[in-house]
């Protein structure tokens, strides 16, 4: 490459790099993913099931699709993520979603009381020692508070 | 075509947040419809408007938390006998409030039990053990306590508060987030003085003017939490009776579904009764107060009152529940043990298969209805129905 074509490339670059193609792409990934979660969230609104730890809601997913979660205390917090098999966690219920019905098929609380509400399709699973509730949300009863 | 990546980096950054649930020490939430001069609001100024109320609610905690050692109400607990604290405006409002109530209650809303919390372990220190199955403390300790449990061994003149017994701590629970509700539509009141829409402090909801784009005709509406949703429901589970026609009013509810534990077959909930030094045990599971916005504090009344409620043997409760009706146009639902709840006013109360009926008809045969009416008057002693029973036998120890 003579120093003519360097300048050139050099020129090309101030306009337009592969690295802007790459920035440009991740952008516009992340609205249009969030643009459709926004959908996919109101649409589970009348057929979802909530996950509160201390009371307050901290998770809320869809009956419509089976899935396994995994609720865990870190700190002082309480986190719900995807279940990951073979990963170890500690102060954790395992949330399994099937058929539209929620259970806790795991746990290593003190009494695994979550564990014998079984799968529900309404009410409450509690665990009091995670002083965790989950919760099958009403379905269409709305109300302003 | 940098400018443009670096506008759409900055539009999903900004969706991102945008999707963020905002993060409240105390639980707060804004109706999205909200409207002022009939016109709704839009996204941006409820967002103004929720930023604002973060700040303020921030203010009042950092004065009231037990959590901050800072906090007026910490330097009260840890100040000795006939030291002077001054306090913040807040506090001085809220502990005026509290004397008043006090009074109105003839002691059954003490804001003075942080000890007897304390001993029966529902304090912040305690969080993640509320639910361990334990037996009571002793007789002689919880007498003791109660010792130095009373509010009357504290002195309010106006910013100035000053201990007769130095043991005694303050609480201000039972009665801060109905105080910043009230707090909250004074700031609401001020920027928007016709404001139409509702928001929450916890279970501490306020209903503002009247409904707008009312197309149900049902004014507001509000669910009253079913606390057995664990054992009974439908496929409503978490509503066991349903309020209509509401309009500029706050309410408040109570319930012993949150921080309890169960011991020997009986549920030890967080409300302490001051008369006995125990978590209550009248036979009250939920109490929902709803006072009209045209009283002054109506917020902080309903708060202090939903957990008076607990306080007081059946009968009295329900004889206060309709003195303050009488007096003042408060009114209350009761759910007790048997199933069987009290309605206090002519406030509209529905069941849900009633509720149903009125906004989606063809959920009614679905939905179930859990409670029902009390029929003639109430005894102080409460024979808990059978799905009491198997709630309690869910958390019973293994």
């Amino acid at each position: 490459m003579d120093r003519k074509e360097k300048i050139d490339c050099i020129r090309r670059q101030k306009y337009f790099v592969w690295g802007d193609v790459v920035v440009i792409t991740a952008a516009a990934a992340l609205v249009i993913f969030f643009f459709l979660l926004s959908f996919v969230n109101s649409a589970a609104q009348g057929d979802s099931f909530s996950v509160l730890y201390r009371g307050k809601e901290i998770f809320r997913a869809t009956l419509a699709e089976d899935a396994e979660y995994v609720f865990y205390i870190e700190g002082s917090e309480g986190r719900v993520v995807l279940f990951e098999q073979g990963k170890e966690y500690s102060d954790y219920n395992v949330i399994s979603v099937r058929d539209g019905k929620v259970c806790v098929s795991d746990s290593d609380c003190a009494d695994h009381t979550c564990r014998h509400f079984g799968k529900i399709a309404k009410g409450d699973i509690l665990c009091l020692p995670h002083d965790l509730r989950i919760r099958i949300d009403g379905k269409g009863l709305e109300t302003d508070v | 075509m940098k400018r443009v990546a670096a506008f759409l980096l900055i539009f999903a950054l900004c969706f991102l947040v945008g999707c963020a649930q905002p993060s409240y020490f105390v639980e707060f939430s804004l109706s999205q419809n909200a409207y002022s001069g009939g016109r709704k609001l839009s996204k941006s100024e409820i967002s103004d408007l929720q930023s604002e109320i973060s700040g303020l609610l921030h203010e009042i905690e950092s004065q009231i938390s037990t959590e901050i050692e800072e906090s007026d109400v910490s330097r009260i607990n840890a100040a000795a006998a006939g030291e002077e604290i001054r306090v913040g405006e807040h506090t001085a409002a809220m502990l005026e409030i509290c004397s008043d109530l006090y009074e109105k209650t003839n002691g059954a809303f003490s804001p003075a039990l942080y000890n007897l919390s304390r001993l029966w372990k529902f304090t912040p220190e305690f969080e993640g053990e509320y639910s361990v199955p334990r037996p009571e403390p002793s007789a002689d300790l919880i007498a003791e306590t109660l010792v130095n449990s009373s509010f009357e061994d504290i002195q309010i003149e106006g910013d100035s508060v000053v201990k007769q017994n130095g043991s005694v701590k303050l609480d201000l629970g039972g009665i801060a987030k109905g105080y910043m509700s009230d707090c909250v539509r004074e700031l609401i009141l001020q920027k928007y003085p016709d404001f139409c829409g509702t928001f929450s402090v916890m279970s501490n909801s306020v209903l503002m003017g009247e409904k707008q784009e009312d197309s149900a005709g049902l004014g507001y509406t509000a669910m009253l939490e079913n606390p057995r949703a664990a054992v009974t429901g439908g496929t409503s589970p978490n509503g066991g009776l349903y309020f209509a026609e509401l309009s500029q009013v706050a309410v408040s509810t109570s319930a012993d579904n949150y921080r309890f534990y169960v011991y020997d077959d009986t549920i030890y909930k967080h409300i302490i009764d001051p008369f006995t030094g125990k978590p209550s045990q009248n036979g009250v599971i939920s109490v929902t107060v709803l006072v009209p916005l045209s009283l002054e504090n109506a917020g902080a009344l309903a708060d202090a009152y939903s957990t008076a409620g607990f306080c007081m043997p059946l009968t009295e409760t329900l004889d206060f529940y309709r003195s303050l009706w009488e007096e003042c146009g408060i009114g209350a639902v009761v759910i007790t043990s048997d199933f069987c709840y009290a309605v206090v006013g002519d406030y509209t109360v529905l069941q849900p298969k009633e509720y149903a009926e009125l906004i989606r008809p063809e959920l009614t045969d679905s939905v179930e209805n859990v409670f029902s009416l009390r029929e003639g008057e109430a005894l102080d002693t409460v024979v808990p129905d059978e799905r009491e029973r198997e709630y309690i036998s869910l958390f019973k120890e293994k």
